[in-house]
């Protein structure tokens, strides 16, 4: 004890370091944001990568195209018809002298539009509708569980002739058809999840502090589930995408003199012996709509989740 | 089978029931209610249309008409065309157009899932090799290519630049004219079974029992038929009904390509002009074709596997 007696401590013995250093941050393995993660995730992936380039460079095109080219997508020029790919029609003509650049782009908007009216259907419908039938639980479940079996085992192909029967063919009718039934694989898979995230910890601290039902689903459930939502609506583009062409195709879809990538297909189909540039293009731009958004989709669902990765 | 697994058969009987008479009325209803009748195109004075209106009963009130219908239809009799072929029975027109259609259904997806099978187990057992990369390859063009893109391209290459298949359905010879138009839509089953069987023979590969077997000191190939095979596949028999579904609006467009005489081509036309009997009888097929499959695969899944309880939480 005398030891310690000897020892003087002088007031600068001890600087404080203040709260320079924060034990909470972990220094060997920083925290690093949820996006920069699924980002670099999706980077890495040259598939996806490639595609997101290809649905940038399409619908850029399909955009601008057809207002900065000489030609509309309905102007007929009887005394150019049939005219192969060269430097003023980029694409040739059709039997009727349109322009084929300007009908390509202005038929790739109508695959556009669909891509984007497949995924409000997928929000605004499907997903709002699993939300309601996983959440409530219940008879509300019981009752919608069976509203969508029944809904579900109806082709659209029939959905469509019903409505062929009471209305022309158009645009119009196959976004009815498609919000009909294309709806039905996004509510099922938010229902599946719903189920997963509510009986959590999380959302029982929520309800237990007296947040409303509408609070709990939308702030703690759907942030959760959002990534999967996210994927499952991706994958519903090139199915629709597919759909509205393959219609036009047989001549349900779209009417003349309006272009559609099926439509297109269709009129190149009747000589394609003769000019089958006027198929092979419109063929070819298809393919790659439906490539690039399945790429872009695999890729997205392997950078959010990346448990779901196929081994 | 348990008790559940028969309640949950009735149930999905009773709601496909239920499903069938709903599509049903709703297409009955439609064409019945709706203006314009099937004898629009034929210039027909007032007096002579109700004439041809009263020889096919169109003239009594709609519920009549339906009653009428569901008991002809319950005898297998689903009326005569109107427009297309004048007076001839549906039913035999849709029989004769069926047996095309689903012949080449069943040899598409046949040939498909084989294929597609092999394709896949060769993808797993080389893994990130170039046999892999290949059938992947494969797999994703087979996905996003149409396939009706797929059948027109096909078509070129062999009908036209090479000449080695016929391009156009020959009643003569329907064996020979069918091989370009199966083959185009055998490409979609081949692609998503590939696919499938890959990611299901990886995971079973990696599985413990795997090494057990192996441990055991069991020869590869009876590891590969006898123990790895048998469990990938049943899983592939659930995405056989999405695939058949998708079949079912392949054939529409092939059949249009490749002039076959089969369901989807008389159901285009009959839309075309009207030909409400025909179109009634062709939606309704399909339908009942769709709920069958779907019925099928959902209860032989629940066979396979008990462990999968069908109907819960998905």
């Amino acid at each position: 004890m005398d030891e310690l007696k000897d020892i003087k401590f002088e007031p600068d013995d001890f600087e404080l370091i203040g709260d320079k250093q924060n034990i909470m941050i972990d220094e060997v393995e920083p925290a690093r944001p949820l996006w920069k993660d699924v980002l670099g995730r999706f980077m890495e992936n040259k598939g996806a990568l490639i595609g997101i380039i290809l649905i940038i460079i399409i619908t850029l095109l399909a955009i601008f195209a057809p207002i900065f080219s000489k030609f509309t997508y309905d102007g007929v020029d009887t005394a150019a018809t049939n005219i192969a790919p060269n430097a003023t029609h980029w694409f040739g003509t059709d039997a009727f002298g349109r322009d084929l650049w300007a009908r390509l782009w202005t038929g790739t908007r109508i695959s556009l539009i669909i891509a984007i009216v497949a995924v409000i259907i997928d929000i605004v419908v499907g997903m709002t509708y699993g939300l309601i039938s996983g959440y409530f639980g219940g008879l509300v479940d019981v009752i919608l569980q069976r509203i969508q079996e029944i809904i579900n085992s109806i082709p659209t192909l029939v959905v469509l002739t019903i409505l062929l029967t009471v209305m022309k063919p158009s645009l119009t009718t196959v976004i009815i058809a498609l919000i009909f039934t294309e709806w039905i694989p996004m509510s099922r898979i938010t229902r599946a999840q719903v189920l997963k995230v509510k009986e959590d910890e999380f959302v029982l601290a929520s309800r237990t502090l007296g947040a409303s039902n509408f609070f709990i689903i939308f702030r703690e459930i759907l942030p959760n589930i959002f990534g999967q939502l996210i994927i499952m609506s991706m994958m519903t583009i090139p199915n629709a995408i597919f759909y509205e062409a393959y219609l036009a195709f047989v001549g349900l879809g779209l009417t003349v003199p309006r272009a559609s990538l099926g439509t297109l297909i269709n009129d190149g189909f009747e000589n394609f012996l003769v000019y089958p540039y006027q198929m092979l293009i419109p063929s070819l731009v298809l393919a790659i709509l439906m490539l690039s958004f399945n790429l872009f989709g695999d890729g997205l669902r392997d950078a959010l989740d990346p448990t779901m990765k196929e081994m | 089978m348990d008790k559940s697994m028969l309640k949950y058969i009735g149930k999905r009987l009773l709601i496909s029931l239920v499903t069938l008479f709903v599509i049903l009325t709703v297409l009955f209803l439609m064409t019945r209610l709706m203006p314009g009748s099937p004898f629009n195109s034929e210039k027909l004075s007032k007096a002579q249309l109700a004439v041809v209106e009263a020889k096919y009963g169109l003239d009594k009130p709609v519920f009549v008409q339906y009653l009428t219908y569901l008991k002809n239809m319950i005898t297998g009799d689903f009326g005569v065309s109107y427009v297309l072929y004048k007076d001839q029975n549906v039913s035999s027109l849709v029989f004769d157009a069926a047996k095309i259609s689903f012949a080449y259904g069943i040899c598409a997806t046949a040939l498909g899932t084989v294929v597609g099978m092999l394709l896949g187990v060769i993808a797993a057992l080389n893994r990130n090799t170039i046999w892999d990369t290949i059938a992947t390859i494969i797999s994703v063009l087979g996905v996003s290519i149409p396939s009706f893109v797929f059948a027109l391209l096909m078509l070129m290459l062999f009908g036209v630049k090479l000449r080695v298949l016929p391009t156009m359905y020959d009643e003569m010879d329907p064996v020979y004219s069918s091989i370009l138009p199966v083959i185009a839509l055998n490409l979609s089953v081949v692609a998503n079974v590939a696919r499938f069987t890959r990611t299901e023979m990886i995971s079973v590969l990696g599985s413990e029992y795997m090494t057990l077997a192996e441990a055991k000191g069991l020869d590869r190939r009876t590891l590969i038929f006898r123990h790895a095979l048998r469990n990938a596949l049943i899983p592939v028999i659930t995405v056989l009904g999405p695939i058949l579904v998708n079949l079912m609006t392949g054939t529409l467009v092939v059949e249009q390509i490749c002039s076959v005489p089969g369901l989807g081509k008389l159901l285009i036309n009959s839309i075309r002009s009207n030909d409400y009997n025909i179109i009634m009888a062709c939606s309704f097929l399909y339908a009942f074709m769709y709920i069958i499959m779907m019925l099928i695969i959902d209860i032989s899944y629940g066979l396979i596997d008990p462990r999968i309880r069908i109907g819960k939480g998905d």
